[in-house]
């Protein structure tokens, strides 16, 4: 599908979406600020999903006591301004949509390396797509900032859990003694 | 007047000076009551988040947005994070009226700012109490190093400051426990400054921590420092000084303590017919009770502005302009240390080395401008901190299993950085001030403190000298990528606001005399950072410490024989 055609679409369904919430799917996150991201079963899969392409964990056992997408739920309202808040709500939506329409599946059909795919085209895109309206352009940048936003959160998640602080970064609540300087 | 409401000494404020102050009233026999304004504090047990690791932070370390919108002043603070919030007060539950920007960094509970100092411990030598005589500013400090040098000894001795025997005369040598040592980055700019210029030394900085262990630390139940640069959380094994690990249990030791948090001092109680003041009025925080306490002796340590604060409130017909105020300097004259200017760079050298494990402390370059002779175009200099390190990197490219195994791949070793931060002495003016709204309270009942302290033109003069300066000492020990910045960060977040009530030989042109007593109310003693004359260069709290010590035994000298009432 032609890209500016998809901008146009998701462009009208964000719009849609924000004057009529009893019509969105089960996948699309409400839009409200400085509230508690509320994942359902739904959302939480597919967070997980995206998560996991972008940084596989599969072979990590982790004891942290959260999975990501309830630190995603928290961090995001936590952290950001509500103008960003309400910008990541609206480019995962975007995002949730224009997988679907890409790969022309549902999102639980959406194999790791199509979102892999995905996620290195919008972030490899360094200018939006020009002579588009300012609704598209506004989709256009939420998508991005969702994208930055998961992929910098998934970092998070996986390097300040205790596996990857101990087993990686050596990490030692009483390290004891300090050596000035030693053989690198 | 209730007997159980009766003291030998009331002691305002239980935190740096204050634990101090305490100590060694109780030690001389005083039954002391110590008011603090915040809640209770117990060393070890009421350090909530001292042994938690990263991971078991709920917001692992950072504070919310929404927070920091709250309260924008903490939030500037370096020390302010998830782990250690609980110990610093927010700006909107205690405002302040800011007439100019002034970042207002406090702690109040027992320990006070003991519990998140930077454990910076330096002398003052003649060069910073004959400063202000020499140079033309503000007035001739009432003192001189001789007088305080044995109290230098006296508290380093029971807190436990490791440091090197340096032999500058700018910055005496104390009594210390064995220093950590610099690096060969640091070693490589000491040699480089040596090499290059007379007068300037980088050094260990010295720091109020446990290198080894001494009968007293025992006595204290101190150990070790363990090098977890988790300091602002508590020390578990007392490492570092505060007062909850220290000062504040040897008072109780002696049984002539008696601990009151919760307690806002609202004023001194001063009676014309006595000619003294003879109590304290407070107020319960919890339940606005007010109650009055009575002593003998009362020792102002609640910290400066709320020292400042307290006086100001503390009127009668004697002092209808607060208590000591006969001169109208009262709130005049407070000053900082204007830490706005850094320098970082990269040094190519040393790629075989590195260092391993952590340290609470840096090094330290003491002030080497204006020392021996006025040689700049503004008054006074700056001190510096000093680091460099090496820092592990992995890169966070990619997506999917690449991005995977950068994450898991061993580290590589960075450069060397290397960075300066500059702590420069401001000129106190009696037009930085704090005072008194004539109408706003806060919800005891306090009037709202107005604080009107900013730069001045010799200050912006400093950090242009800072930056050239070191760039030249960067340059000439080889380092490159040198960067200047100034991050133009308001008064108040270098933590050492200072002066208000200044000590001086005479009674029209400073508030307390040589021994910290007001001089028109002797039995009202400040040793805490209202005192100040000047503020130097050097971290004040050790010369706190040692005025604290100083002035309560000299008081109870005093009492004894008569002298004081």
């Amino acid at each position: 599908m032609e890209r500016r055609k998809a901008l146009k679409g998701l462009a009208a369904l964000a719009a849609g979406l924000t004057l009529l919430p009893g019509c969105r799917d089960k996948l699309q996150i409400e839009v409200r600020a400085n509230k508690k991201l509320e994942l359902n079963d739904a959302q939480s899969t597919w967070i997980e999903a995206i998560s996991e392409a972008i940084l596989p964990k599969d072979d990590v056992v982790f004891t942290t006591y959260e999975s990501f997408s309830k630190y995603i739920s928290k961090m995001v309202t936590f952290r950001n301004s509500e103008e960003a808040q309400v910008a990541f709500i609206n480019g995962y939506n975007s995002c949730t949509r224009d997988i679907s329409i890409i790969y022309e599946t549902r999102t639980s059909k959406i194999k790791p390396q199509q979102i892999i795919s995905y996620f290195e085209r919008i972030l490899g895109d360094q200018e939006p797509l020009l002579n588009t309206s300012p609704e598209e352009m506004k989709v256009q940048k939420d998508i991005l900032f969702f994208c930055h936003q998961v992929r910098k959160m998934s970092i998070e998640h996986l390097t300040t859990s205790r596996e990857y602080q101990e087993q990686v970064l050596e990490y030692k609540l009483v390290p004891g003694s300090y050596i000035s300087c030693t053989k690198a | 007047m209730q007997n159980s409401n009766k003291y030998d000494a009331i002691v305002i404020g239980a935190g740096m000076s204050g634990g101090w102050s305490a100590k060694e009233l109780c030690e001389r026999g005083l039954k002391t009551l110590l008011v603090e304004r915040g809640r209770d504090v117990k060393h070890i047990k009421d350090y909530p988040t001292t042994n938690l690791k990263p991971w078991e932070f709920e917001y692992r370390g950072e504070i919310s947005r929404a927070e920091k919108e709250a309260n924008p002043s903490i939030a500037r603070c370096y020390a302010y994070r998830e782990d250690n919030k609980h110990f610093f007060v927010k700006d909107m539950e205690h405002p302040y009226i800011q007439d100019e920007e002034f970042d207002w960094i406090r702690g109040y509970q027992v320990g006070g700012k003991s519990l998140m100092w930077a454990r910076q411990t330096q002398r003052w030598s003649d060069f910073d109490f004959e400063g202000p005589l020499r140079d033309g500013f503000a007035v001739d400090w009432p003192i001189r190093y001789k007088d305080l040098a044995p109290w230098y000894s006296y508290v380093e001795k029971f807190a436990g400051i490791s440091g090197n025997k340096d032999g500058l005369d700018t910055l005496p040598d104390g009594e210390f426990l064995p220093a950590l040592d610099l690096n060969c980055v640091e070693k490589h700019f000491q040699s480089s400054l040596k090499r290059n210029y007379s007068d300037r030394h980088l050094i260990y900085g010295r720091c109020a921590h446990i290198t080894e262990q001494r009968e007293i630390f025992r006595q204290q139940g101190r150990g070790l420092c363990l090098n977890r640069t988790e300091c602002e959380r508590g020390c578990p094994f007392g490492g570092y000084f505060n007062a909850n690990s220290t000062t504040i249990p040897w008072a109780a030791k002696t049984g002539n303590l008696t601990l009151r948090p919760n307690a806002i001092l609202l004023s001194i109680i001063y009676s014309d017919k006595e000619n003294k003041a003879i109590g304290v009025r407070v107020i319960d925080s919890e339940s606005k009770e007010i109650t009055e306490y009575f002593a003998k002796l009362i020792f102002l340590n609640a910290g400066a502005l709320n020292t400042l604060l307290i006086m100001l409130n503390s009127t009668s017909e004697r002092f209808p302009n607060g208590i000591g105020n006969d001169n109208g300097a009262l709130g005049k004259y407070v000053a900082f240390h204007n830490y706005r200017s850094r320098i970082n760079a990269i040094c190519e050298d040393f790629g075989d080395r590195k260092s391993v494990g952590k340290r609470p402390t840096s090094g330290y370059i003491p002030r080497f401008r204006n020392v021996y002779r006025q040689e700049t175009g503004f008054l006074r200099g700056y001190a510096a901190g000093f680091s460099a390190a090496r820092y592990s990197q992995r890169t966070k490219d990619g997506i999917g299993q690449e991005l995977k195994e950068h994450l898991f791949a061993p580290s590589e070793l960075g450069p060397w950085v290397v960075n300066s931060h500059m702590m420069g002495e401001t000129v106190p003016k009696a037009t930085n001030r704090v005072y008194l709204d004539p109408q706003k309270t806060d919800e005891w009942g306090m009037p709202l403190l107005h604080i009107s302290v900013k730069y001045d033109d010799n200050d912006e003069r400093m950090i242009r000298d800072f930056q050239d300066q070191f760039t030249d000492m960067f340059e000439k020990a080889g380092f490159v990528d040198i960067k200047v910045s100034d991050d133009h960060r308001a008064p108040g977040l270098d933590i050492h606001e200072m002066g208000g009530a200044r000590m001086g030989n005479d009674p029209n042109t400073s508030i307390l005399n040589r021994w910290h007593q007001v001089h028109s109310c002797k039995n009202i003693i400040v040793t805490d950072g209202a005192c100040m004359t000047s503020t130097s260069t050097q971290n004040p709290s050790l010369t706190y410490m040692a005025m604290a010590a100083r002035a309560a035994n000299h008081a109870v000298d005093e009492l004894e024989k008569g002298a004081i009432l």
